[in-house]
């Protein structure tokens, strides 16, 4: 499905990623793990076409992947760290937008619209402007517009920031029941019980690559460590040559 | 107090190390330039009232005191909106009051502060416009070190009450009507005011006082000010008190201000008391958010076009932000002054008249780079930080770009050759004129909207403040100037055929059609260059931006 080789960028002099390499496939749940700084934005930038690559490679579906190729982008959505919105649209009027944008078919919409917004716990919220919101009302709009238009990759920076544990549990029931149609989706996060609780691979990047990455129960079995949380802390305070599992 | 004040300057040190230097020089340049032409007219009109012989002393003082009057009593209307709209903004919205409370500082500190904080921003403009007035009122009428100490205290006070007065208006306001959408309604009512004293004062037809033989219309206009009802305002009493220390009566002028202190004493009182019974209750309810009271009018369709989506969004977020669109209230107030200024202004002779014509016609131009600073300028920066989903989506950024460009060239174009239709009704254009005014006006206005969307991107800032933010960057300015230079350069540039035909029709001699049509030619070719130059780059801006 994704397929990204040796992927750098620089900001001036400094080198955010090095080399980042990996793989996911369909269906699959990917997570990106890895300390402030590291590069886990910069990749999911970089994928989500905002950023341009100074070097490497995306393939995506055997097409080779770049910010204009509109049609594979079309497949691809990304749900940003931030909830970048235009305030003066409501609710319903974003996800429209967001929708018109993909060319999602007219019919579907209000299935997708009423589906979303009763889903995560937001109906009431539906016709007011985005400025209005609270943090968690416009994260929750952002992942809903994200899933409304059924890409076959999905791009998750942070994506639980601010939402309340019930949506939280409801989106993450959501996120496999999709992979199990043939999503997949990449995620980066701080919050390692979700990862361990969602992915079945994980990959940590250090100071621009992928440090070590794999079947994350395999992962853990090879490390002798009962928690995703002591893996990682022992990986990243030891990291040295990146490592394949 | 003092940590807030230092944390302040640091910021403003900081802006200032970090490229903010070439754009604060630029400011400064701007606003000295702008000092001096007021500072010569306000000069020029006391040097005359001082030096008038066919008037007695005690008519001198009082004459100037009426005009103080009057500048007073539009800068005390700025002074009360202002302060009242900051206060809503720095008390109620600003985003580090939630830190603020959220520290140890002691709500009265943190208040002290906040009203410090809509005292600079309210006053500044108040201030920096009073300055030529106060220096040229000095130098003709209280030249004495004494004189100025008086004055400068009297309109020190004036500014004290003026921003005491607006931050308690604005601190009652939310106890009635909702802050967020007060302040947008507030900001129009603001232009709207604004816009209606230009028209007003366009009205009055100053260009009549410049007859000797209407000076008896001056006085009796300025009598006709003299009613007693404005006497109980600080503008007048600001007026009063540097007529008494102008005139040297002590007495009088220590009774005016008493009434400043007096007036300041009691605001300050009151204002005490709303911070202890009512600002932290407002501010709470304020926080609590809207009612989910909007509408949906969004009407999901088959797309016919891939912009349609795009279209309906800038049109919702253009009209859904009075402070953009509030701005077209002062265009239509200036639209308005220049219908009345070919109406109105005497011509000398009739071949001025094809001078007028001309003059008008860069009038048009000028507006119109005006009009791109304010909307197109502003347009890619004011998207904001929503962006991200334009960039990620599979929608083509090129044609993002030209639809940015189509949104705003066509209501340009409407609203120049709209202007250029207006005066051919009130001037009736002869045959060259209207050949000119599409020649002129077409690659002016499409050459600035390029120009001010190329320099809009390459300020590349996601998340502006305010649009106003955004014209005072380094990239604002620079069109300003830009525009300012190409609008220079295009009239001498046209000034040539204007000149040779009128030339040839006075002399009775056939039109140098041949000449006439390379310059235009010319003017064409340049503009095409440049638009395309401006184009190409704006372009490659937009598509090869990084968020």
């Amino acid at each position: 499905m994704l397929e990204v080789t040796d992927l750098r960028k620089s900001f001036g002099a400094r080198e955010a990623l090095k080399s980042v390499s990996f793989t996911l496939a369909p269906g699959e749940i990917y997570g990106l793990l890895g300390p402030n700084g590291a590069g886990k934005t910069t990749t999911l930038k970089i994928l989500a076409g905002l950023l341009a690559a100074d070097g490497g490679s995306v393939t995506v579906e055997g097409e080779t992947y770049h910010r204009e190729n509109h049609e594979l982008k079309k497949r691809i959505a990304y749900v940003p760290d931030q909830p970048f919105l235009y305030y003066k649209l409501t609710g319903e009027e974003h996800l429209n937008f967001f929708m018109d944008l993909y060319r999602v078919p007219y019919a579907r919409r209000r299935e997708r619209c009423d589906f979303y917004f009763r889903y995560f716990e937001f109906e009431e919220y539906r016709s007011e402007l985005v400025e209005n919101y609270s943090a968690g009302t416009r994260q929750k709009l952002l992942i809903s517009q994200a899933l409304a238009v059924e890409p076959k990759l999905l791009l998750l920076d942070e994506p639980l920031v601010s939402i309340d544990p019930l949506v939280g549990r409801k989106f993450k029931m959501h996120l496999r029941e999709i992979a199990s149609r043939g999503t997949a989706v990449l995620f980066a996060t701080h919050i390692l019980t979700l990862a361990q609780e969602v992915c079945r691979r994980i990959g940590v990047i250090a100071d621009g690559r992928i440090i070590v990455q794999g079947d994350l129960a395999r992962l853990m079995e090879m490390a002798g460590q009962g928690s995703l949380e002591e893996f990682y802390f022992q990986t990243v305070l030891a990291h040295g040559e990146p490592a394949e599992a | 107090m003092a940590s807030l004040l230092k944390l302040k300057l640091r910021q403003l040190r900081n802006a200032f190390a970090r490229g903010g230097r070439g754009k604060f020089l630029l400011l400064l340049l701007l606003a000295a330039f702008f000092l001096l032409v007021l500072g010569f007219f306000f000069n020029r009109l006391f040097a005359y009232l001082a030096g008038a012989q066919e008037f007695p002393a005690a008519l001198k003082l009082f004459l100037a005191e009426k005009l103080l009057m009057m500048v007073y009593l539009t800068l005390f209307a700025m002074l009360l909106l202002s302060s009242l709209l900051s206060t809503l903004d720095v008390f109620f919205i600003s985003r580090d009051l939630l830190f603020l409370f959220s520290t140890p500082l002691p709500l009265r500190s943190a208040f002290a502060w906040k009203l410090a904080e809509t005292a600079a921003y309210s006053s500044s403009m108040v201030v920096f416009f009073s300055l030529p007035v106060l220096s040229s009122y000095c130098r003709w009428f209280a030249p004495g070190a004494g004189q100025v100490a008086q004055v400068l205290l009297a309109f020190l006070l004036f500014v004290a009450c003026g921003v005491l007065a607006g931050v308690l208006l604005g601190m009652l306001v939310p106890a009635f009507f909702s802050v967020r959408r007060l302040q947008p309604v507030l900001s129009v009512l603001s232009i709207i005011l604004i816009s209606s004293v230009v028209v007003f004062m366009r009205l009055l037809r100053p260009e009549r006082f410049l007859e000797p033989g209407e000076i008896e219309d001056v006085l009796r206009f300025m009598g006709s000010l003299d009613m007693r009802a404005l006497y109980s305002f600080p503008f007048s009493w600001l007026a009063r008190a540097m007529s008494h220390a102008a005139g040297g009566r002590s007495a009088a002028y220590w009774k005016s201000v008493a009434l400043f202190v007096l007036l300041a004493a009691l605001l300050l009182g009151l204002l005490g008391l709303l911070r202890r019974r009512l600002y932290l209750k407002l501010f709470d309810k304020m926080n609590r958010g809207g009612s989910g009271a909007y509408a949906s009018r969004w009407r999901p369709h088959r797309l016919a076009a891939d912009m349609r989506p795009l279209l309906r969004k800038e049109r919702k977020t253009f009209l859904r932000t009075p402070a953009q669109w509030s701005q077209l209230l002062i265009v239509g107030a200036l639209v308005a002054v220049f219908v009345i200024n070919m109406k109105m202004i005497p011509l000398p002779h009739p071949s001025v008249r094809g001078v007028v014509i001309y003059l008008n016609l860069i009038m048009a131009v000028f507006i119109i780079a005006g009009l791109n600073s304010r909307f197109t300028f502003t347009s890619v920066p004011g998207e904001g930080p929503g962006q991200v989903h334009l960039f990620a989506s599979p929608c083509d950024k090129a044609a993002v770009y030209r639809l940015k460009l189509g949104f705003h060239l066509l209501p340009l174009m409407l609203v120049a050759f709209g202007l250029a239709a207006l005066g051919d009704l009130t001037l009736h254009f002869d045959r060259f004129t209207r050949l000119l005014a599409p020649v002129f006006i077409l690659p002016a206005v499409v050459f600035l909207t390029v120009l001010a969307l190329e320099l809009g991107i390459a300020t590349n800032e996601t998340n502006p403040l305010s649009p106003e933010h955004v014209i005072v960057s380094k990239q604002g300015i620079a069109y300003m100037l830009w525009s300012m230079i190409y609008v220079v350069g295009s009239v001498l540039f046209l000034a040539r055929p204007v000149v040779l035909y009128y030339w040839w029709q006075v002399t009775r001699h056939a039109v140098p059609v041949g000449k006439i049509t390379a310059w235009f030619a010319g003017y064409w070719a340049i503009n095409a260059a440049l638009i395309a130059f401006f184009y190409r780059r704006g372009l490659r801006l937009w598509v090869n931006r990084e968020l």
